[in-house]
C-alpha cells in the first residue's frame, strides 16, 4: 500500500508499524519503549505523529499503515509535545549532565568519576555516550527541565551475578520486562506497584537468581539507559573497536559482536542479524572475557626436562615434539575438540593421518548425535530425514523435544521454540524431570530416564494402527519397519517408559496435526548403550510424520567435525578405542587437542597437550603447546543447521599462543609431511571449499529403518539401583569449565551439584546440601553420560 | 588503629566518616587534611577535614565513592577500625579578615569549605557561600553552612534553587550585580576549582583552591602530589593544599590526575568482582 510520510509517498506493508516504516525510510522519530523484537507498547509517547483525519497525536509504534494514510512526523507542535514528554521522563532520571552548560568541557575532565558507586549524572554512568536518552535530548534540543529532579532512592542491587540493577536510572519503558516475558519466556521480572511507585522488580523482591532469571542478558541489551549494567568492566572506558565472531560454546553458532579496548576484550553482545537474531545466552554474553583471560591460559610452549615442564621457545618445542613423534608414527593418535574451527580440525586431521599414520583425528565428543544419524545412513543406504533450520521452528505446528533441557543447553533454540508457541505451535516434551521446558509444554510426558526408545516406538505404533499420517506411506522399508515394530513385545512399550497408553495416544494425536513438525533432540538421546535404537526409532517417527529433525549439536563445530569426518576411511578409531589403546599400551604417543579423560595409569610413552588452558592432562605431558582461542584466530564454524559461518580474529593471541592449524602444520612439515605450508587460515578454507568438504550433500532415498528393542545396560541393576541421567550442557570451552573461569557463572551453575528425589535422598541417608558419593557401573568415556549408579553419603 | 564513630551516606555517592582521633582533633585547623587507609592492604588517600569535635576527640571527613578505596570506606560502619588515620597534615588555610569572601564548594567540597567559612566568619569576614549541586537531592549540610554564612546560595541544574548556573557563571553574575568580593575560596572537583579561577582571573580577585592531586604519603616524601604553581614545583601535601588558583598549571594537574585511570578502573572492577558478594 502507499502512504505519505512528511509529504513523501512511501510503499508500506501492513505488518510494519508507521514507526518501522518511517525508520526503514530514514525518517527519524524518537522512541524509547519500542524494540524490533517486542510487541507495540506505546508507553513512552515520544513517537507520536499526526495522522490526517485522526484527532490529536497517535503513537506511531502502535499504529499500522492504511492505504492513503497521511502522516506528519515533524512539526513545531509535535516537537513541543515530545519535549514536554521528555522533560517528564527525565524528571525521574538523573538529568543534570544532560542539560548542563558545561557538559562539553566536563566530559574531558571528569573521566575518573565513571568509577562512582551511584549514578547522579551521565559522567558517572557506564552508559555515558551510548545512552538513548542522551541521543534524544540532543535531537530534541532539550536544554532545561522545569521540574525538580526526583531521585527515587533505590539501593543499587549488586548481589546477583553478571549485571547490576540501578532502578534510579530506570524510565519504566518496560523493554526489559517485555523481552524477559515475550522473547525469553523467563518472566523473572515484572512491574511492581503502581503510579509514581512503579518499579521493575521481582516477586517478593527476591534476587534475580531466586526469581528464575537465566542471565541471558537480553534485558541489559535492550535497556535504553544505564539501569542495567554488566558487572565486569562497568567502570572501564568505552570500547575502541569491535569485531564479529561466532560464539565458541554450543552448536547454535550465535553471532556475537566482541567489543575491545586497546586490544583487550571488554564485552560480547549478540549481533542483530544472523542465526541468533539479536539474542544470546549467559555463556556467550557474559563469559567470553573471563575465558580468554583466564589465569589458566597457557602462555608459552613447555617441554619436559628432568621430569618438569619448563618454558621454551616455539622453535625448540616444535623441534622436540616433531622429533619425538616421528619415532611413534603408526603408534600415535590425535584427539581434537569439536569447539575448534574447521580449518584447525582439517589440518589436525591431515596431521594425524599424513604425519602420524593414524586413522585421523578423533573428536573428543564422540559418538555424537550426528555420528549416530550418519551410521544409520551408512547401514541402510537411506537419506537422513529432512533437517530443520532454526527458522523452521516459528512456523511449525508441533515441536517434540527429547533428550535435552533446551532452555539451559541451547537457550537461543529455546527462544525460537517460544516464538513458535506464540504463533500457536504445540510443544510436546518427554522428560524425566520438571523444568522450564515442561512448564511451557502443551503436553508433557514424564518418562523413565533412558526409556525414550519405548515412547518413540509406541508413538509410531499408535500412528500406524490408526492409519495415518500419510507422510511415510509408500516409502522404502515401511513393511520392514512395521514388522520390526510388531516384534517388540506389546507390554514393553508405553509401560516400560512409565506411561499410560492414553498419554501416548494423546501425544500421537498432537503429532497427527496438519502442519510442519520439528523433532528437537540432543545428546541425552544417545547417552544410553542403546543410542542406535533410540535414533532409529526417532528416524522412523520423523519419516512417518514428515517431521524435520533438529539435532542439537553440543559443540560449536560439531557439525563441521562430522562433515570432515565423512572423508575418513571406515574404521577410524573412536575415542573409547583410543583411550583403551592408550591404557593397554597399544598406542605409545597421544596428541591431545581436546579434552580426553585419560586414565591415571596408561601405557603412553609420549603425551603432547595442545590447548589454550592448563588441564589435568598437562601434569603428565611431555610437551604443552599454547593454542589460540576462538577470539585470537580467524576460522569457520558449522552450526547445527549446517550453516558455515566465519569467525573474525578479535584480538592478538594471549602470550605466545598460536592457532591450532599453525601448530599442527608446522609439526607436520617438520616431520616430513608435504602440503602443510599454509600461510593463513584463508588458504585452508580455500582448500576446504575446493574439495567441497563443508558442503552437506545428502543423497539417497527416503525410507524407514527397522527398530530393535534395546538390550544391554541394566545387568547390574541390583548393585547399582539408580539411573543417573547425563545432563549435557556445553558449559566449557575446550578443557576449561566455565564455572572455573567465571566466578559469576559458578554461582549460576555448579556442575558438582547432584539433584535427587526426596525419597531416594532419604534412602541414601542424604540431606539437602550434603556431600554425596556416586559410584557407577561403567564410566562414560567422555562427558557426562547416563549411567547406573549407587549413591551414598560421603564424609 | 582508629575507630569509626559514624559512617553515613549523606546523599548519593557522598559519605560522612567520623573517626575517633583525639590528637588530630586537638590540633587540626581549617584547610588541613588527614591520610587514611581503609584496610591494611589498601592505598593511602588524603581526605580534607570537614569538621572536628575537640571535646569528643573526633574528626569528620566527607568523601565521594569514586574508586576502590572510597568504595571500601563506604562499606565501613561505626565500630570498625581503619589502620591508618594520620594528621593533621598540610598547611592550614590563611584565615584573616579580608572583607567579603565567597566560599564556593561542590561535591565533597561542600563539607570541606565548611570549617574555612566558619573560621572566616569568626575572623569578621562577610561570608557568601555558594554551593553547587547537580540536583536538589544532592545538597547536604545546608543548615550548618547557613549558620556560618551571611549569604547562602545554591546552584543546581534542576531549577530547585534560584539558579541553575554553574559556579563560574554565578560568580560572574554576582559581580555583575555589583557584589564586592575580596577573595574567593573554591573547593571541589578539579574542574570546579579551575573554572572558578577562570571566572575570577579577569576581575583580579584572589582565588584560593585546595588542590587534590594523587597523594601517597602526605608528608612530602614521595612527591606524587607534585604540581606546578607559579612555574615552580610544589608538593600539595606540605606546600599546600591551598594555593593561589591563578598560578596553578591546571593542564598539568588534570593530566596527572588521570595518570593511573586505567589501573584505577581495573582495581575497582577487580575489587567489585572478588570482594562484593554474589548471592547463590
Amino acid at each position: 500500500m502507499k502512504i505519505t510520510i512528511d509529504g513523501r509517498s512511501i510503499e508500506a506493508q501492513g505488518t510494519k508499524t508507521v514507526l518501522e516504516v518511517a525508520q526503514d525510510n530514514g525518517i527519524y522519530i524518537p522512541a524509547l519503549c519500542s524494540h524490533p523484537r517486542l510487541a507495540p507498547y506505546a508507553a513512552c509517547r515520544l513517537c507520536v505523529v499526526s495522522i490526517k483525519g485522526k484527532p490529536g497525536f497517535q503513537p506511531s509504534c502502535n499504529t499500522y499503515p492504511a492505504e492513503g494514510m497521511e502522516v506528519v512526523t515533524d512539526s513545531e507542535e509535535l516537537r513541543l509535545q515530545r519535549v514536554r514528554t521528555m522533560e517528564l521522563i527525565l524528571s525521574e532520571h538523573p538529568n543534570a549532565c544532560l542539560i548542563c552548560s558545561e557538559k562539553a568541557d566536563c566530559e574531558d575532565h571528569k573521566a575518573s568519576i565513571r568509577k562512582s558507586a551511584e549514578v547522579t549524572g551521565c559522567v558517572f554512568c557506564s552508559s555515558n555516550r551510548r545512552c538513548e536518552l542522551q541521543e534524544i535530548v540532543v535531537r530534541l534540543k532539550v536544554d532545561s527541565i522545569p521540574y525538580s529532579s526526583v531521585y527515587r532512592g533505590f539501593s543499587v542491587r549488586r548481589s546477583d551475578p553478571f549485571f547490576i540493577q540501578d532502578y534510579n536510572l530506570c524510565i519504566l519503558c518496560g523493554r526489559c520486562v517485555r523481552i524477559c516475558h515475550e522473547v525469553r519466556g523467563a518472566a523473572a521480572i515484572s512491574f511492581m506497584f503502581r503510579g509514581s511507585q512503579a518499579v521493575v522488580g521481582t516477586m517478593f523482591d527476591r534476587s534475580l537468581m531466586a526469581a528464575g532469571c537465566q542471565f541471558c542478558g537480553a534485558c541489559v541489551d535492550v535497556c535504553p539507559t544505564g539501569a542495567l549494567a554488566e558487572r565486569v568492566g562497568r567502570h572501564e572506558a568505552l570500547p575502541d573497536a569491535e569485531a564479529e565472531t561466532v560464539c565458541p560454546y554450543c552448536g547454535v553458532g550465535c553471532r556475537l559482536v566482541v567489543e575491545t579496548l586497546q586490544g583487550r576484550i571488554q564485552a560480547a553482545k549478540p549481533a542483530e542479524g544472523g542465526v541468533n537474531r539479536g539474542q544470546a545466552c549467559v555463556r556467550g554474553r557474559f563469559t567470553l572475557r573471563d575465558v580468554v583471560y583466564s589465569p589458566s591460559r597457557i602462555r608459552r610452549p613447555m617441554v619436559k626436562k628432568d621430569g618438569k615442564l619448563v618454558e621454551t621457545s616455539w622453535e625448540d618445542a616444535l623441534a622436540f615434539v616433531a622429533g619425538k613423534l616421528k619415532s611413534y608414527a603408526g603408534r600415535a593418535c590425535v584427539v581434537v575438540s569439536s569447539q575448534l574451527g574447521c580449518e584447525d580440525l582439517f589440518v589436525l586431521d591431515r596431521f594425524a593421518r599424513e604425519a602420524l599414520g593414524a586413522g585421523g583425528a578423533v573428536p573428543s565428543l564422540q559418538p555424537s548425535i550426528l555420528d549416530g544419524l550418519g551410521d544409520l545412513v551408512k547401514a541402510h543406504g537411506l537419506k537422513t530425514p529432512h533437517r530443520a533450520s532454526l527458522a523452521d521452528l516459528p512456523g511449525s505446528k508441533a515441536i517434540l523435544v527429547l533428550g535435552e533441557n533446551v532452555p539451559v543447553s541451547h537457550p537461543v533454540v529455546w527462544v525460537e521454540i517460544l516464538e513458535a508457541l506464540r504463533c500457536g505451535a504445540k510443544l510436546l516434551v518427554a522428560s524425566h524431570k520438571d523444568d522450564l521446558l515442561t512448564r511451557h509444554a502443551s503436553q508433557s510426558l514424564k518418562i523413565r530416564p533412558g526409556s525414550e526408545f519405548y515412547l518413540l516406538a509406541s508413538l509410531s505404533k499408535v500412528l500406524l494402527e490408526s492409519g495415518s499420517p500419510q507422510a511415510g506411506s509408500g516409502l522404502k522399508g515401511l513393511d520392514g519397519f512395521k514388522k520390526s515394530l510388531e516384534k517388540l513385545p506389546a507390554s514393553c512399550l508405553a509401560d516400560t517408559a512409565g506411561l499410560q497408553e492414553e498419554e501416548v495416544r494423546r501425544l500421537a494425536e498432537a503429532l497427527r496435526c496438519c502442519g510442519p513438525i520439528v523433532l528437537v533432540f540432543g545428546q541425552g538421546l544417545i547417552s544410553m548403550p542403546w543410542a542406535r535404537e533410540n535414533l532409529a526409532a526417532l528416524w522412523d517417527l520423523a519419516v512417518l510424520t514428515g517431521a524435520r529433525l533438529l539435532p542439537l549439536a553440543e559443540e560449536s563445530d560439531l557439525f563441521g567435525a562430522w562433515l570432515l569426518a565423512r572423508r575418513k576411511p571406515s574404521g577410524a578409531p573412536s575415542l573409547e578405542t583410543v583411550l583403551r589403546a592408550a591404557t593397554t599400551g597399544e598406542i605409545k604417543a597421544l596428541y591431545l587437542a581436546g579434552p580426553a579423560p585419560l586414565p591415571e595409569k596408561h601405557g603412553l610413552e609420549f603425551l603432547v597437550v595442545q590447548d589454550s588452558f592448563v588441564n589435568e592432562a598437562c601434569q603428565g605431558a611431555d610437551a604443552v603447546l599454547p593454542a589460540a582461542t576462538f577470539a585470537e584466530a580467524e576460522g569457520h564454524f558449522v552450526n547445527l543447521e549446517g550453516r558455515v559461518q566465519k569467525s573474525e580474529k578479535v584480538i592478538e593471541p594471549v602470550g605466545e599462543a598460536k592457532p591450532d592449524w599453525w601448530i599442527a602444520s608446522h609439526l607436520a612439515s617438520r616431520m616430513g609431511a608435504e602440503g602443510f605450508g599454509y600461510e593463513d587460515a584463508g588458504r585452508i578454507k580455500e582448500q576446504l571449499d575446493k574439495e567441497g568438504l563443508l558442503a552437506l550433500q545428502e543423497e539417497g532415498e527416503a525410507g524407514f529403518v527397522p527398530v530393535t528393542a534395546p538390550s544391554g545396560g541394566p545387568e547390574r541393576a541390583a548393585e547399582y539401583p539408580m539411573v543417573l541421567p547425563g545432563e549435557y550442557c556445553p558449559d566449557y570451552y575446550r578443557t576449561l569449565a566455565l564455572c572455573q573461569a567465571s566466578p559469576d557463572f559458578k554461582v549460576l551453575r555448579n556442575p558438582r551439584r547432584l539433584k535427587i528425589g526426596p525419597e531416594d535422598a532419604a534412602g541414601a541417608g542424604l540431606q539437602d546440601g550434603a556431600k554425596a558419593r556416586v559410584e557407577s557401573s561403567s564410566a562414560c568415556a567422555a562427558g557426562p553420560g547416563t549411567a547406573r549408579v549407587k549413591i551414598t553419603g560421603a564424609s | 588503629m582508629s575507630k569509626i564513630i559514624r559512617r553515613e551516606r549523606l546523599v548519593p555517592n557522598l559519605h560522612l566518616l567520623e573517626v575517633s582521633a583525639p590528637e588530630i582533633a586537638r590540633k587540626c585547623l581549617p584547610g588541613q587534611f588527614v591520610m587514611i587507609m581503609p584496610d591494611e592492604r589498601g592505598e593511602r588517600i588524603p581526605l580534607t577535614i570537614a569538621d572536628w569535635d575537640r571535646d569528643k576527640g573526633s574528626v569528620t571527613t566527607v568523601f565521594m565513592t569514586v574508586g576502590t578505596t572510597t568504595h571500601k570506606l563506604a562499606r565501613l560502619s561505626a565500630g570498625d577500625e581503619v589502620p591508618v588515620f594520620v594528621g593533621p597534615l598540610g598547611k592550614p588555610s590563611d584565615i584573616r579578615n579580608y572583607g567579603a569572601v565567597l566560599c564556593a564548594g561542590g561535591c565533597f567540597g561542600i563539607a570541606a569549605i565548611y570549617p574555612i567559612a566558619r573560621a572566616l566568619k569568626e575572623a569578621g569576614n562577610k561570608v557568601i557561600t555558594l554551593v553547587d549541586v547537580k540536583a536538589g537531592y544532592l545538597l547536604y549540610w545546608e543548615d550548618k553552612l547557613r549558620k556560618v554564612s551571611d549569604r547562602f546560595l545554591v546552584s543546581a541544574r534542576d531549577h530547585k534553587f534560584e539558579t541553575k548556573d554553574y559556579v563560574p557563571a554565578k560568580i560572574k553574575s554576582l559581580l555583575a550585580e555589583g557584589a564586592k568580593l575580596d577573595r574567593v575560596v573554591a573547593i571541589g572537583c578539579t574542574y570546579l576549582m579551575y573554572s572558578s579561577c577562570e571566572a575570577t582571573r579577569a576581575p583580579g580577585i584572589k582565588t584560593v583552591v585546595s588542590l587534590n592531586p594523587i597523594m601517597v604519603d602526605g608528608t612530602g616524601m614521595c612527591g606524587a602530589c607534585r604540581c606546578a604553581v607559579d612555574g615552580k614545583t610544589k608538593f600539595a601535601c606540605v606546600d599546600g593544599p591551598d594555593f593561589d588558583g591563578h598560578a596553578v598549571d591546571w593542564n598539568e594537574l588534570f593530566a596527572r590526575r588521570k595518570s593511573y585511570l586505567d589501573h584505577e578502573m581495573k582495581s575497582l572492577c577487580y575489587w567489585e568482582r572478588t570482594r562484593l558478594p554474589v548471592c547463590a
